[in-house]
């Protein structure tokens, strides 16, 4: 028993993730640290408390740079591999895939990170949680990722969510000294855990069916399966494990607690990266294994996963534009509007079932656009933060930002525009790309007409924070801390990001064309 | 057939014989100091002294999650210990002596997962987890 050498040199992004994880917590274990006591922490508010251990003023520095480089090592290879992956190559005995779109959504993914990793030392610094683990956890999680993107066997997916989700759990609840964060870790593992046994249970129902848990296979068996009970109730199992990690309505419940609780570049790393990994697993498993145009009735039946989608997409959508419209708390608001953007995403995913690979290209365009734009908004966040332990959390908190901080303003509106679909905006095209091709099949006019008066809905609280910034005026003169908006690099990711929102608004044919050219294998 | 169990028989006897040998060892060389508390029949459910909701140390918990962790992922030296051969083996088997050409693939993996789990345990040392103190 062997596989080809060849597998390792076309898995080379997932290889060089894993090991630059293990790379990073060698040097985490390895470097310096020292004690800092009590008298140190005055200044801190008493959810910080009591000594610990911090790395050495100056030291450690260069783990943020080594991180992206690592990074952008792994979007080399990527990229590298991108021609060879016109046709598409399986590996390791068929339990993964090379193919043009696991290798974009693996390079969507590894870009938000790099993004977020580069904006993380002032935050991490400012909250007095600058650990080493922060980066590894961040490429393991990655590794995950990569493998669920490029997953051909439902064994491969199921391993890829975990990988993915271990290292997110643990990131959540890495800001040690707040208990919101431990909460957040809890209720996000405890919860996780359980669907991962409901995906398990899925994987295990359709094996029983179908004897097999390839995804090309299982297709192939697809004609068997036309009225088999065991064989839906499985498919239904993995539509609501991922459901619940692309956090979709009803299986939304953790995403506030844990998106508010979670530190604010892992916030933003999980809106971007663990949601657009989340949906390319949904793809292959909805388009790889359970679409044959054979066997209609699994995909567009009554029962077929089409339909549980569309209900899903409806009230993602719904309520969480609903719940939006009430929310004080910007990473609350911005947790729910992540919700919404599920729902419009999974119009992208229907309309995949509906009309077929037309929806294919503007749904990755919409996860890349997305992906950008919620990094950097939560690059903003972390870099208005007003020192340890206070963050900027409440909206009437950013009254009066325009004049005291006029380039971040600026750039979170930029953002705020794209999740509503301003043009122009990575947001608008997102949306008119994925709606223009949905409605291709006069079935999807209903969903359609939803998400468009959903995101009408929905620019009143993007804009409520807008007009905060603009036209309000702050209550009362606040005290400047030492605002890590100072910090260069974290400067430099929101740059970044307000540079690809604008640049994939401007010019959209460029990202257009790359993710037409994603085809899926099979 | 039968001759294969053989290995079987003289582990259980030699496991039979050492825990036998060592009672014996005990009851001849032990030191007999009886009392009278010692010798004094003893009962359950007598009137408990303070309350038996102890205070744990927290260590104990990162002791267990460690173990936890070692012992689970030594479990799966087992299957592979199973399967080595077939591993190895590049086309068919007879019994367990492969036909084809024998390669280090088997061996390979294995490495790789033990050093993958060698870094963890390095970081858990350093990190101090594994003391005491």
């Amino acid at each position: 028993m062997s596989f080809d050498l060849e597998d390792l040199r076309r898995t080379a992004p997932l290889l060089l993730l894993s090991a630059a994880g293990l790379v990073l917590l060698l040097l985490e274990a390895f470097s310096r640290v020292r004690l800092i006591g009590r008298h140190y922490h005055k200044k801190l508010p008493p959810e910080t408390s009591e000594a610990y251990a911090v790395p050495l003023a100056g030291s450690r520095t260069y783990l943020m740079p080594l991180t992206v480089l690592f990074l952008a090592a792994a979007l080399g290879l990527v990229v590298w591999l991108w021609p060879e992956a016109a046709e598409p190559h399986y590996l390791y005995r068929r339990m993964l895939v090379l193919d043009r779109f696991g290798l974009l959504l693996s390079g969507v993914c590894i870009t938000a990170a790099a993004i977020g990793a580069l904006g993380a030392p002032a935050y991490l610094r400012e909250q007095r949680m600058e650990f080493g683990e922060y980066y590894a956890l961040l490429l393991l999680s990655l590794a995950g990722m990569v493998m669920l993107v490029s997953a051909a066997d439902l064994v491969s997916l199921l391993l890829g969510v975990e990988t993915m989700s271990l290292g997110a759990y643990v990131l959540t609840g890495s800001w040690r000294r707040s208990p919101r964060s431990s909460e957040a870790a809890m209720k996000y593992f405890l919860m996780g855990a359980f669907v991962s046994a409901i995906l398990l249970y899925g994987i295990a129902l359709i094996y029983g069916s179908t004897g097999t848990t390839e995804l090309a296979e299982v297709r192939a068996h697809l004609s068997e399966m036309r009225s088999a009970p065991v064989f839906y109730l499985g498919m239904f199992f993995l539509l609501a494990g991922l459901a619940f990690k692309i956090a979709a309505v009803p299986f939304h419940m953790w995403a506030p607690d844990v998106y508010e609780g979670a530190p604010t570049p892992v916030t933003g790393f999980m809106m971007a990266a663990v949601k657009t990994a989340a949906f390319g697993g949904l793809i292959r498993l909805c388009v790889g294994g359970l679409t044959s145009g054979r066997v209609p009735e699994v995909s567009t039946g009554p029962t077929g996963w089409v339909n549980v989608l569309f209900v899903l997409s409806a009230l993602s959508m719904t309520l969480g534009n609903l719940a939006a419209l009430r929310q004080e708390n910007i990473k609350r608001l911005l947790a729910y509007s992540s919700i919404a953007h599920a729902g419009y995403l999974l119009v992208g995913v229907v309309a995949l079932g509906v009309v077929g690979d037309a929806a294919r290209a503007p749904l990755i365009y919409y996860l890349l656009g997305y992906a950008v734009t919620v990094v950097g908004a939560m690059a903003v966040v972390a870099a208005l933060a007003m020192g340890p332990g206070q963050e900027r959390l409440p909206i009437e908190q950013w009254a009066g930002l325009g004049q005291r901080h006029p380039a971040m303003a600026l750039a979170m509106t930029l953002f705020l525009l794209s999740l509503g679909g301003f043009p122009p905006t990575a947001g608008f095209f997102g949306k008119f790309y994925l709606f223009r091709a949905a409605l291709q099949n006069p079935s999807l006019l209903l969903l359609v007409l939803l998400a468009i008066v959903n995101s009408l809905v929905s620019v009143y609280y993007y804009l409520r924070i807008v007009t905060a910034m603009y036209f309000r005026t702050p209550q009362e003169e606040e005290v400047e801390g030492h605002v890590p908006a100072a910090q260069g690099a974290l400067r430099l990711a929101v740059l970044l990001a307000a540079l690809l929102v604008l640049g994939l608004g401007v010019w959209p044919g460029w990202a257009a064309t790359v993710a037409e050219a994603a085809k899926l294998a099979g | 057939m039968t001759v294969d169990y053989a290995p079987t028989l003289v582990a259980l006897l030699f496991g039979l014989g050492f825990s036998c040998l060592f009672m014996a060892l005990a009851v001849l060389f032990g030191p007999k100091r009886g009392g009278e508390t010692k010798l004094s029949p003893f009962e359950c459910g007598s009137d408990p002294i303070g309350s038996p909701r102890v205070r744990f140390s927290v260590k104990f918990y990162q002791v267990a999650i460690l173990f936890l962790i070692f012992d689970i992922e030594a479990a799966f030296l087992y299957p592979w210990a199973s399967q080595f051969r077939r591993l190895s083996c590049i086309g068919p088997m007879a019994g367990l002596s492969c036909l084809g050409t024998v390669t280090l693939f088997g061996f390979v993996e294995m490495l790789v997962f033990l050093g993958t789990l060698g870094v963890a345990l390095a970081y858990v040392w350093r990190k101090r987890a594994i003391g005491w103190g």
